[in-house]
């Protein structure tokens, strides 16, 4: 078991901290810069003084000393020695334990060999592309057989392939481990797609925990609402299997295609950025486009948020100032909703 | 055209100035253009370096000065290296002895020289004080700078790693310091010569330095031309085996 409880944490950042962290559970943790997420993982990894209580399995942390908290930290710079290889760099935190040298290299193998980079066992950070660094710094963490590990926005620096491909990864791994993990980050899909839950943080405070679809049907902080961006909540009357892994909604005044998740659907909720406008008929299958009146035009810092009209059913459309294609729509205007079918969330 | 071809080259091109320079000094001194007595011409220079060599008057001088310095600069660096740890590691150390080092760190090494003749007479132990005094501040200072200016994040991630204090001085900041290290070992390699004639020259009657000085009470331009050469060269040595140390322990990781 590896449960952590945070209770009334406070420190030079932190605000009366309560969370908890179930055994075996990822929990994203998001809220924009200086919200105090860093702080918050690097007082759990016990890098920074506190007040309150943080128990690990109902163990105060404070009596534990770090090298036996069996914490693995992975820094959002991952700091890698670059002057040991990744041999090295892998069995660093193994040789600080009472472990034969057989049985250092033996664990170091096999955690490289997880993570999928034997093959760069004898070169130094310098020399590695930005996703071998990230692997190597996962395999550092995990190899020192943590029960929990932290991560401080362990995919920012990659481009967004590498990004996508390492989330599967690390899912993978993490899930594979059973390991207990807090991760920040500033990316909400990648908060979903990994994060079994999330703690949404503003001011030093955790204002909202809870299931990423929780959140965004009832943000119950305006933070919460901000930083998730507006979405459209529709309702579903019926639903009917029509294969292919997909489901036909009916909302009472308008069906959507929507994936099939294999649960009973209650609502749909579409994020306002991933509503695509367009003032020509789009061309394709008819499959989740819809024509509009355009209702309500409202601007909020660098965009534009259009209330499109759709048979009585309102779905909400971002777009940016500059777009120069729609910059010209106004209120009472006709124009053509598109809906990304693998945007478009089941509740 | 291949690589060694290009570099073969390349070294031919950088030896000729020299060369020119070496066929300039034989003509002006041949032709009279100044007198031998103020320069000797180039190929006398090196028939008295081999005649100093022959009678042994060289090594013998030469052999004193460079076990001056490498005592001097040896122990000198060794204790300049751990104050340096220490200060660079632990604040309470920086700030106890940062005042200290401050205020005799400027001071020239050859500024101690009437000191340590008081403390230690004229014997061996006085060059070898001066050579340790001049290598022991520049090295602390470095070695102090270079683990300061480690990113502590990397002491961070070593303590979640189970590191303690020693490991993390001995694995972490010792190894990262290192370039910061060599620099102060490159430069006070060939200031440790530098002082070392200057002390010779002043205070000691044996070594390159008292040669030079002797030299130059007879009159003998090629005697001392074949020291300063003697100084040049070893001054030069010094820092490239510094130089080709550093590369060969850290390039391997600094460079992508």
């Amino acid at each position: 078991m590896a449960e952590i409880i945070l209770n009334n944490v406070k420190n030079f950042v932190l605000e009366k901290v309560n969370l908890t962290v179930r055994h075996r559970e990822t929990l994203a943790i998001v809220g924009e810069t200086g919200a105090g997420k860093t702080t918050l993982i690097k007082t759990i990894a016990g890098l920074t003084p506190y007040q309150g209580y943080i128990l690990l399995d109902g163990r105060d942390l404070r009596t534990v000393p770090i090298r036996d908290r069996q914490i693995g930290y992975l820094p959002q710079d991952l700091f890698l020695f670059p002057h040991m290889t990744v041999f090295s760099n892998v069995a660093a935190g193994l040789k600080s334990k009472r472990m034969t040298r057989e049985a250092i290299a033996h664990r170091t193998e096999e955690v490289m060999t997880l993570l999928g980079i034997e093959y760069l066992a004898g070169r130094y950070p310098a020399n590695l592309s930005g996703g071998e660094k990230q692997r190597v710094a996962l395999a550092r963490a995990i190899a020192i057989y943590p029960d929990v590990l932290l991560l401080d926005e362990p995919f920012s620096s990659l481009d967004v392939k590498t990004a996508k491909y390492l989330r599967l990864e690390f899912k993978r791994v993490v899930h594979s481990l059973g390991l207990t993990t807090l991760f920040i980050t500033h990316n909400l899909t990648e908060a979903e797609e990994i994060g079994d839950r999330m703690a949404v943080m503003d001011a030093g405070r955790i204002v909202q925990t809870g299931r990423f679809s929780e959140a965004f049907v009832a943000p119950n902080h305006p933070k919460v609402s901000e930083l998730l961006g507006a979405y459209s909540v529709l309702g579903c009357e019926h639903a009917e299997h029509i294969g292919n892994g997909l489901l036909r909604v009916d909302t009472g005044k308008i069906t959507i295609v929507v994936p099939d998740e294999q649960r009973e659907v209650k609502k749909i909720a579409i994020a306002s950025r991933h509503v695509y406008l367009s003032k020509a008929q789009p061309p394709g299958p008819d499959v989740n486009r819809f024509s509009g009146v355009i209702e309500k035009i409202t601007h909020e810092r660098s965009l534009w948020r259009l209330t499109v009209n759709i048979s009585g059913e309102r779905i909400v459309a971002e777009i940016a100032e500059g777009d120069e294609a729609l910059h010209d729509l106004k209120r009472g205007d006709d124009v053509y909703v598109i809906l990304r079918l693998r945007h478009l969330r089941v509740v | 055209m291949m690589v060694n071809d290009r570099k073969r080259v390349s070294s031919i091109i950088g030896f000729l100035p020299v060369l020119g320079f070496l066929i300039a000094w034989e003509g002006i001194t041949r032709l009279g253009i100044v007198p031998q007595q103020m320069l000797p011409p180039f190929s006398r220079v090196m028939t008295e370096a081999y005649d100093l060599i022959k009678s042994g008057v060289l090594l013998r001088n030469f052999s004193m000065s460079l076990m001056r310095v490498l005592i001097g600069f040896i122990t000198g660096s060794i204790a300049g290296l751990l104050f340096g740890l220490l200060m660079g590691w632990k604040e309470v150390a920086q700030k106890t002895f940062s005042p200290i080092v401050s205020f005799l760190y400027p001071i020239p090494a050859l500024g101690w020289l009437p000191i340590f003749m008081i403390w230690f007479g004229i014997n061996e132990l006085l060059p070898i004080a001066i050579i340790f005094t001049c290598s022991f501040f520049p090295i602390l200072y470095n070695t102090a700078s270079g683990v300061r200016e480690v990113d502590r994040n990397y002491v961070q991630v070593a303590r979640t790693l189970g590191y303690g204090e020693g490991r993390i001085l001995l694995s972490i900041l010792f190894p990262l310091a290192l370039p910061s290290i060599f620099t102060g070992l490159r430069l006070e390699a060939g200031m440790a010569w530098r002082v070392i004639i200057a002390a010779e020259m002043v205070a000691i009657p044996t070594g390159i330095g008292a040669l030079l000085m002797r030299a130059e009470s007879l009159i003998r331009m090629d005697i001392i031309i074949v020291c300063l050469m003697v100084l040049a060269i070893m001054c030069f040595s010094f820092e490239r085996v510094f130089y080709f140390l550093e590369r060969r322990i850290t390039d391997r990781w600094r460079l992508g």
